[in-house]
């Protein structure tokens, strides 16, 4: 007579060791395995593993008609964080993938919503599902899109209240940011501008 | 006449391999590597048995005219002990001793060793390694169904 084994799983002493990895760095961000561009395979895992930092911030801006870039970046940079913009680096790669790519490498992200573009919206939907934790910019008097109501967002006016508001948002969300480098900053900029 | 079924090959099996491993070396330790042997029976069946060590690691590809059963009876493991040559395996089994993953399945296809399948393995793999670390677990059958000829 024949015996039939089916879909049985058998554990014996497993050297859990060899897994180290897995409990001390693991980032379950990671773990999600779905890719905008439809591959059933991420082949960018190994150099997103890599580069992969805690003081990296992914910056999600329109990428034209839109002032305040520069003082996002300058202000992301006295904080002593690194500023990612999908633009940076010009690769061949599909531009989805990169963007992917970089916010996965990114623990937190910068999302202006303000000129209600599409792209930004998506690319912070994909930020979300992958529990980064974002400031969400929003243009004083600006009406977002109904899906988007709901969330706090970060007003500002200017750029000197852009600067402000968003020096406080990373002293309260983000505990890589060097507070006093930032202070330093923001004293300098406002001294310089009177 | 009827058409031989198609078994599958070392190139089906090898990038099987590639896609799980690209996966699943998310919860390895860097410095740990994959020593794999892909058997696959020409009557029933086949498997990949994977050992983590230091090392280069390796790929190896065999045919053989054995039921899987008996491949397993001559693998390094303790999970499916004593004379297994009643034994058929179906759908997919999975043993995890000490440093060793064995992967058997019923189905000796290029379909049981897709691109497809190397991702719901891997998947299915980092959760339940995730779980185990987590939650401490060791000798533990995810069927709750011991089976026979178990040693331990």
């Amino acid at each position: 007579m024949t015996l039939e084994i089916k879909d049985q799983t058998r554990e014996i002493k497993v050297e859990t060791g060899i897994y180290n990895y897995l409990s001390a760095d693991f980032d379950p961000a990671f773990f999600s395995y779905g890719c905008p561009i439809g591959h059933k395979i991420c082949g960018e895992m190994d150099e997103i593993i890599k580069d992969s930092a805690k003081n990296k911030v992914f910056i999600a801006i329109p990428y034209s008609d839109y002032n305040y870039e520069q003082t996002i970046v300058d202000l992301i940079k006295a904080a002593g964080l690194e500023p990612k913009l999908a633009k940076q680096k010009i690769q061949t790669s599909v531009v989805l993938c990169k963007i992917c790519k970089n916010f996965r490498k990114s623990h937190y992200g910068i999302v202006d919503i303000s000129k209600n573009n599409v792209n930004v919206a998506y690319e912070l939907g994909l930020m979300q599902s992958l529990g980064r934790n974002c400031a969400i910019l929003l243009e004083d008097g600006v009406k977002t899109q109904s899906d988007l109501q709901g969330l706090e967002n970060v007003l500002y006016s200017n750029s000197k209240k852009l600067e402000s508001e968003l020096a406080r948002w990373l002293v309260d969300n983000v505990k890589e940011t060097k507070t006093k480098s930032l202070n330093e900053y923001l004293q300098r900029n406002s001294s310089s501008s009177k | 006449m009827a058409k031989d079924k198609q078994l599958v090959t070392q190139e089906d099996f090898r990038s099987y391999f590639e896609n799980f491993t690209s996966k699943h070396r998310i919860i390895l330790r860097p410095d740990i590597n994959y020593f794999a042997d892909a058997i696959v029976s020409t009557k029933d069946g086949s498997l990949i048995f994977i050992e983590f060590k230091e090392g280069k690691g390796f790929f190896k590809y065999e045919k053989t005219d054995e039921p899987i059963a008996n491949v397993l009876m001559r693998l390094p493991q303790k999970a499916f002990g004593g004379n297994l040559s009643n034994v058929k395996f179906g759908g997919v089994n999975i043993i995890r001793e000490r440093n060793k993953l064995i992967i058997i399945k019923g189905d000796n296809s290029p379909k049981a060793w897709s691109e497809q399948e190397a991702l719901n393995d891997a998947l299915k793999e980092i959760k339940s390694i995730r779980n185990l670390i987590v939650h401490g677990r060791d000798k533990h059958n995810d069927t709750g169904n011991k089976g026979p000829n178990q040693r331990d």
